[in-house]
């Protein structure tokens, strides 16, 4: 391993956790508005 | 199939967003994609059986507060804290393409989200299914659990390689993602208590997804400053 690489930072990887954070409220919020807007009917074979 | 699907989704998209920016100099996908594996083989072979069957766990641990909390970090926190570690440390660690001390934080997130999927499907398979509404944000708070405390346990696995750290270096961060684990569960059964109103018994499972949102923002935002700070001071005494 290089010096230059041990003081590198892969910037990206704090977007990646932020965007994952704000994406899963995000999908979070969809899956329970069409939940409560189209209240689907699951069998147990299709839910499970 | 709905609810399986559903405990999918978190570790796609992280590893979606990954790929996309992942690109100036991009971490093998094959490596990601293996660490993900290998943590959630690790929770399906070791960790869940282990917690569920060996420890029973859902036999003791809701007794009082105190058994909460410590078992809840020397149990469940220390198993799953060091099979993510395990899943790093003993794959990708040795390897020439853990490069740099962010790596570590990287390739934990993988192995903790691929051990979060594995908890998620578990979850929905041994419910027979779950609600739609309240199974899809304790799979949304399971993975911002998990990716926030390997996080933490990626931290001390890029300075372990890339700094000579002391030999307790490495079981601290263990032991720190452990206790947080395990506050964070106590605390997350404290604020998504069922609560008696007039109208009946109401959870509040929404409070678990803001403290999940909150601790792996925290979490998160932590890692980052720890990081910039030992590489500014490691720039300085170069």
């Amino acid at each position: 391993m290089s010096d230059a690489n041990a003081l590198h930072e892969r910037k990206h990887v704090w977007r990646d956790e932020i965007l994952l954070i704000v994406s899963l409220i995000v999908f979070v919020g969809i899956v329970y508005t069409l939940d409560g807007t189209l209240q689907p009917a699951f069998t147990s074979s299709t839910f499970y | 199939m709905t609810g399986v699907f559903l405990a999918i989704v978190p570790a796609a998209i992280w590893l979606v967003f990954f790929y996309l920016q992942d690109r100036a100099e991009p971490e093998p996908k094959g490596f990601v994609l293996g660490v993900f594996a290998l943590g959630a083989l690790l929770a399906a072979g070791v960790g869940i059986p282990l917690v569920n069957n060996v420890f029973r766990t859902s036999h003791w641990i809701y007794t009082d507060t105190l058994t909460t909390i410590l078992g809840g970090i020397l149990v469940v926190g220390f198993t799953q804290e060091f099979l993510k570690y395990a899943a790093v440390r003993y794959s990708i660690y040795n390897s020439g393409e853990f490069d740099e001390p962010t790596d570590g934080v990287i390739y934990a997130t993988a192995a903790g989200l691929g051990y979060a999927t594995v908890l998620n499907i578990q979850f929905v398979v041994s419910n027979g299914g779950v609600d739609l509404g309240a199974g899809v944000i304790r799979i949304a708070v399971v993975a911002l659990a998990q990716a926030a405390f390997s996080g933490i346990t990626g931290y001390f696995l890029g300075r372990a390689k890339f700094e000579s750290e002391q030999i307790w270096w490495m079981p601290l961060g263990i032991t720190l993602a452990a206790i947080f684990n395990g506050i964070f569960n106590w605390l997350q059964g404290i604020v998504t208590q069922p609560r008696i109103t007039l109208s009946g018994t109401t959870t509040n499972t929404w409070m678990g997804l803001v403290l999940a949102s909150a601790v792996a923002l925290a979490t998160t935002g932590l890692i980052l400053w720890l990081v910039r700070r030992n590489l500014k001071s490691m720039q300085a005494g170069k």
